[in-house]
């Protein structure tokens, strides 16, 4: 099951992390300099300003920490920061003492930081993904964003969504299933670059 | 095939369960679980580094936003001490910050949180220690090859004062043959030069000579026939050698001559005993 459909390693982001995890300070503070505003905005939106500083620090001190837990053979280094970073946010959004003030900050795409050849392979990812959340539901796609995006539980979705948080989950299972087929189709034309 | 069945059923459920888990909507237990199981499954965990980034274009809807300086200044100002950084979040939060990513954590956050992240300084430490032994080993390997260098170019400089040696000599003669004696398992080489008025064969090495105790002999190889000795190459490397009356320009053209490691003086019964190390046919040079 070692898969066909590895992608590329080649990306600028995944080669920092090998060399943070070989305790490089230079490699380490230019990843931050190349990730940190896409990985601020995510926290500002999930826990709002006043928290995201602190979880920043504290997601980029367990970089610096456990980077070696990178597989710089099956991962992708952005998502595997991004995962990181919302899995800190929604820790502590769900520790007791929860301070949520969301704080919408919907925008158009951009691209800051990336090489042009890294810009073409984010896009297709992009354009891939979008493709096929389009293809979903409407409003389980919706769900699925929310989730990402806000750190919604499936308890949180159920309120949303006004169904039984039993029926939640059934819910939403058929969707990823029906996501990673689609995803899946298109995996071919991006793993060439 | 129920059982391939099951196992893509399996395989199924594995792959949902690797999207809850990077989605982040599972209770805290499961979460946890599925941490664990990251790190001791790795074809549960290839789900997961796939789903990480096959989601991860959504996060392209937010406009970055670049952090206040002092975030870096504290990073820079903490981190590289090698201290592990403060966490005052509690416990639930570890879970889901630390242990709840991947090679999960939950295990070594409790070590970190009771002060065990020695074990980690301690195995930095080490891989610190390997890293240099490695520069150290690269910077031996260097010295090595600058020293090969040297004496490739210490060849190159014989090698070019034989070549023109041998361009003085064919300025000066035309209707020779020349050729190159030599052999890609050994570092010998002799250029030829024979000249068929005097019925002479000149050899230039290249300035290796025979190990201690033996003598470098020259043979002439004829079709059908046994190898005939022209006689042994002088330690100097350069050696004249007047050829038979029965070995004309004829048989130097169709013939190759070789040379072969031998005792001192010579083979004793007329025939190569020694290994090859160099062998090469005459052309003619107009």
């Amino acid at each position: 099951m070692q898969n066909l459909d590895a992608p590329p390693r080649s990306d600028e982001i995944s080669d920092l992390l090998d060399q943070v995890a070989l305790r490089d300070q230079t490699a380490f503070l230019t990843l931050f300099d190349r990730t940190s505003p896409k990985l601020f905005a995510v926290l500002i939106r999930m826990l709002g300003r006043q928290d995201a500083v602190d979880a920043l620090q504290d997601v980029f001190g367990t970089v610096w920490k456990d980077a070696s837990e990178f597989s710089s053979q099956t991962g992708s280094g952005i998502g595997w920061l991004l995962t990181l970073t919302r899995h800190h946010a929604i820790g502590r959004l769900r520790a007791p003492t929860p301070n949520t003030e969301n704080v919408g900050n919907r925008h158009d795409l951009t691209a800051s930081d990336l090489t042009s050849a890294q810009a073409v392979a984010a896009s297709l990812n992009r354009a891939r993904l979008d493709h096929c959340l389009g293809k979903l539901d409407a409003r389980r796609a919706d769900a699925l964003r929310r989730a990402y995006l806000d750190g919604e539980s499936y308890a949180d979705l159920a309120e949303r969504f006004e169904l039984p948080p039993t029926m939640m989950r059934s819910w939403l299972n058929p969707t990823l299933i029906s996501l990673r087929t689609c995803l899946s189709d298109f995996e071919a034309p991006q793993t060439n670059g | 095939m129920d059982k391939d069945q099951d196992g893509r059923d399996r395989e199924q459920r594995d792959d949902i369960m690797a999207a809850e888990f990077v989605l982040g909507v599972l209770s805290t237990d499961e979460h946890a679980t599925c941490a664990r199981r990251v790190e001791q499954d790795d074809s549960f965990r290839n789900k997961v580094d796939q789903w990480s980034r096959d989601l991860a274009p959504i996060a392209d809807e937010l406009t970055p936003i670049g952090p206040p300086e002092r975030v870096r200044a504290h990073l820079k100002d903490h981190l590289f001490k090698d201290k592990a950084p403060a966490s005052h979040k509690g416990f639930l939060a570890q879970i889901w910050g630390q242990a709840g990513l991947w090679r999960g954590l939950a295990a070594v956050a409790v070590l970190t949180a009771l002060g065990l992240g020695y074990e980690m300084d301690r195995r930095t430490g080490e891989l610190n220690g390997t890293v240099e032994a490695l520069q150290t080993d690269l910077t031996n390997a260097q010295a090595t090859f600058a020293s090969l260098d040297q004496a490739v170019q210490a060849a190159r400089d014989d090698a070019q004062v034989a070549d023109a040696t041998m361009q003085e000599l064919l300025n000066r003669t035309s209707g020779v043959l020349t050729g190159t004696l030599a052999s890609s398992d050994s570092p010998v080489v002799y250029r030829a030069l024979y000249w068929s008025d005097t019925a002479s064969l000149i050899l230039v090495g290249a300035g290796q000579s025979a190990p201690v105790g033996r003598d470098f002999e020259l043979w002439l190889i004829e079709d059908g026939r046994p190898p005939l000795s022209l006689g042994t190459i002088p330690r100097d490397g350069h050696g004249a050698f007047a050829l038979p009356e029965s070995v004309d320009r004829t048989v130097v053209l169709q013939g190759a001559f070789t040379i072969s490691v031998e005792p001192l003086g010579g083979s004793a019964d007329g025939e190569p005993s020694g290994p090859m190390v160099a062998a090469g046919k005459l052309i003619h040079t107009p």
